[in-house]
């Protein structure tokens, strides 16, 4: 092994198992689903108000006339005249989600949801438990199937890395089971076609593999790398591969040395298993209205209760944050953008809103906002001293009772008068930039 | 002004003269030292307004006069000079002070005397005496427990001194921990409340002496004076409201166990090089279980720490099982402060204060909070 690999990541003697699962179509399935006169049919999945939005997930039937994530609606029925659309709604497709987790633990542990449709599951060292792996994967097709709903289908990825899993997953879609080995010798060959029987998959080298990717297929590769990378004269995997890692690093850093290694297809990086992860950096939430807001008395109403919930997160996951980080977007899509430091940590919505009032108090209200985002960072690991003195504990004991009415009977049940009329309605989004919502019940 | 002083005397004059002299005073004089020669020596004083202090050597005094120097520098200066005797001369209308002797002479140029601010007199009410080694004993055993400076809350940087007739009760509490004395007999029939900044005591402390010699203790309306032998130190008097500190300290708690003091100290001392944790430091589990005591602490990626002390239980408390975690530094301030052989230390759950008092009486007590680990967190 070159040297510099060495430094990235410290080979296990003997290699992991991961699977990457990822739900095809998921959004447009679950609305298949829940709805048997969208089967079979394209649809698309968007925000509340259609005329304002993106399609955000189609279904394979539209996928087929050329409809794309993202495309306007606009674009997509040009593709496709009869696509329909329907408004997404995050809670069922949280619930499902739900649903298949749920199903990965019969099998490990080690599950790390990557985003609301796909999830990383380290099954090293279960085959004398659970049989071959092979076989597990089938199973879990099967289950999914058979338990949540005839339509859903996955793609099941299995490498020997977390990377090199995602990019296995990506080789077939949809409903695919791919292997990605280091080397794959005829005996490989056998054996995966013994296991495999009649469903359909494939086992490739690494080799093989990367060869027929381009650099954006891999995960952690994205079109800003690429384009960095094109700068330098790389743009295949195969260059990245033959790049000296000096070079890398001294224009990445240590980001350098990553992008070598997966070009070399290595990835050190352990599944973190969502119980165990508590690497958040910031927390927070954004929104995008309705319809234009031309004055801050009607944003406020909102923006307390968007703080009122990061809080509540925060103090969900035990965290106190340090900065408070403001963001509007107008009509004309420019954007202000501000963040403050406070002098202390909190957890506590209410003091997050007033930070976020003085931020506001520094501009000039603009004349119509279309989005707002309240995020809060520089953490700090809630382990909290108790006070000795009364104001600050009552404050405290407030805090608490709150919480436990609110987890009790529903977010919201006690709230702040103002906030009252302020409803936010739930977005579609697809990444999962906050797996706090996705694990906090499931346990 | 002329005079011959000892320099073993001086040096020992300015030493906590230099000290209460802030490097950022708002008067250039304030920077400086008063030094008066009298008949029989030499008053000098320092002040920055809030706490100052005056003192007296013995001095052959040729000629008197007063004058005002730079203190630190002044102070330096002495302290390095290795005569005996050391003479000092301001010469009718020259602006320099001299300081010379055999083979040295330095200058420093003076202030007039007349800019420097009136430094309080003792009141001439509202007076205790109290022995110096008590009332030492009394300062040590509180004076750690008080915040350094709070902005949001000056009162907490402070000690209270509440006097109701024949006892003295001196409190500082800095928001996570309280250490209240009780000092009863005192010779009083006075009633006064007063909170003491505690870098005025933290200077007394030092200018206090394991002897039986007395010191006076003045209540004045805005400012405390503190006399012993030559010496008088005062200290503006900080306004507020202090915290309601009976409330703090728990009624009973669930266990109360008695331990040696130094075993206690030193094992949370190796316990604690273990509790590494950025973001909450020092962080240590107390179990009291049986006739011991565990001490864990553990830092992720580096390792952990178990230390097991013995200690004596009351019959009820073999049953019970009680684990708190603490910063340990609360218990360590504490506990290598107190001249104590043995405690008492009482638990209760884990948001409840832990209590420490001597082994017998109630007149030091010690109250620490808890750290509430993410653990124990409300799940939402």
């Amino acid at each position: 092994m070159p040297a510099a690999l060495k430094e990235g990541f410290q080979q296990k003697s003997s290699e992991r198992i991961i699977f990457l699962a990822d739900m095809n179509s998921y959004f447009a399935t679950c609305e298949q689903m829940s709805n048997p006169a969208l089967r079979g049919k394209p649809i698309g999945v968007g925000g509340s108000n259609l005329s304002r939005t993106v399609v955000t997930a189609a279904s394979y039937e539209a996928k087929r006339y050329g409809v794309k994530n993202g495309m306007s609606v606009g674009e997509a029925k040009q593709l496709c005249p009869e696509l329909r659309m329907v408004t997404g709604d995050p809670d069922k497709y949280f619930d499902t989600t739900k649903k298949f987790l749920k199903i990965f633990q019969d099998y490990t542990p080690d599950i790390e949801p990557f985003s609301i449709d796909e999830a990383f599951l380290d099954l090293t060292g279960t085959q004398h438990l659970l049989g071959s792996f092979i076989h597990i994967a089938k199973e879990i097709k099967k289950r999914i199937r058979e338990e949540i709903g005839s339509l859903f289908t996955c793609s099941i990825g299995i490498s020997y890395n977390k990377r090199m899993a995602k990019l296995a997953s990506s080789k077939m879609k949809p409903d695919g089971l791919v292997w990605i080995k280091r080397e794959v010798s005829k005996e490989d060959l056998i054996w995966f076609a013994e296991e495999l029987g009649t469903t359909k998959g494939k086992l490739i080298s690494t080799s093989e593999a990367l060869k027929s990717s381009k650099l954006t297929d891999l995960c952690g590769i994205g079109s800003r790398t690429e384009e960095n990378l094109l700068n330098m004269g790389i743009s295949t995997i195969e260059g990245l591969a033959r790049t000296p890692v000096e070079r890398l690093k001294k224009r990445f850093g240590v980001y350098g040395i990553f992008l070598y290694n997966l070009s070399h297809g290595e990835d050190p990086s352990p599944v973190i298993p969502y119980w165990l992860d508590n690497s958040y950096k910031s927390m927070g939430h954004h929104y995008t209205l309705p319809e234009d807001i031309h004055d801050r008395e009607k944003l406020e109403p909102i923006l307390l209760k968007l703080s009122e919930k990061i809080g509540r997160k925060l103090r969900a996951y035990g965290y106190k944050a340090k900065t408070v980080h403001l963001f509007l977007r107008k009509n004309d899509f420019t954007s202000l953008s501000q963040q403050h430091t406070l002098p202390f940590y909190t957890n506590d919505g209410y003091v997050i809103y007033q930070e976020v009032c003085r931020i506001l108090d520094t501009w000039i209200f603009p004349e119509a906002v279309r989005m707002v985002g309240i995020q809060c960072s520089n953490f700090r690991r809630n382990h909290d001293q108790l006070s000795l003195l009364e104001s600050e504990a009552q404050k405290e004991r407030l805090i608490q009772a709150l919480d436990k009415i609110n987890n009790r009977f529903g977010e919201f049940t006690v709230m702040r008068g103002k906030i009252m009329d302020a409803n936010l309605k739930i977005h579609v989004g697809g990444y999962l930039e906050d797996k706090s919502s996705l694990t906090l019940d499931l346990l | 002004m002329k005079f011959t002083c000892e320099k073993k005397l001086l040096e020992g004059a300015l030493a906590p003269l230099s000290r209460m002299v802030s490097p950022k005073a708002t008067l250039p004089i304030l920077e400086n030292i008063l030094l008066d020669a009298g008949k029989d020596g030499v008053k000098l004083a320092a002040t920055d307004l809030e706490v100052g202090m005056k003192t007296f050597i013995s001095a052959k005094v040729d000629e008197s006069g007063s004058v005002t120097v730079p203190a630190r520098l002044f102070f330096e200066v002495v302290s390095h000079l290795e005569e005996k005797l050391i003479e000092i001369e301001v010469e009718s209308g020259s602006s320099v002070l001299e300081l010379k002797g055999e083979g040295f002479k330095y200058q420093f140029n003076i202030l007039n005397s007349d800019e420097y601010p009136v430094l309080p007199e003792t009141p001439a009410e509202s007076k205790i005496t109290l022995t110096q080694k008590v009332f030492k004993e009394v300062l040590k055993e509180t004076l750690f427990a008080a915040a350094p400076i709070r902005e949001d809350n000056p009162v907490l940087a402070g000690l209270l001194f509440k006097l109701d007739k024949e006892v003295l009760t001196v409190v500082a509490l800095d928001g996570y921990r309280l250490a209240k004395r009780n000092l009863k007999n005192i010779k009083n029939s006075l009633t006064r409340t007063v909170i003491v900044p505690s870098r005025g005591l933290s200077e007394l402390i030092k200018l206090l002496q394991d002897v039986d010699d007395t010191v006076e203790v003045y209540f004045g309306e805005h400012q405390i004076v503190f006399k012993l032998n030559e010496t008088i130190l005062f200290s503006r008097l900080l306004e507020g409201q202090f915290p309601q500190f009976e409330r703090v300290i728990p009624e009973k708690s669930e266990v109360t166990v008695k331990v040696g003091k130094e075993n206690l100290l030193q094992a949370l001392r190796r316990a604690s090089i273990l509790a590494l944790d950025r973001e909450s430091p020092k962080l240590v589990k107390l179990n009291l279980k049986g006739n011991r005591i565990t001490i864990t602490a553990n830092t992720q990626d580096i390792g952990q720490a178990y230390e097991e002390v013995k200690v004596e239980t009351g019959k009820k408390a073999e049953k019970e099982e009680v684990t708190v975690a603490f910063n340990a530094k609360y218990w360590i301030d504490a506990l290598s402060t107190l001249d104590f052989e043995k405690i008492r230390i009482e638990l209760g759950s884990s948001t409840n204060p832990g209590v420490l008092k001597p082994e017998t009486g109630d007149d030091f007590i010690y109250v620490v909070m808890p750290v509430r680990t993410v653990s124990e967190l409300v799940k939402v």
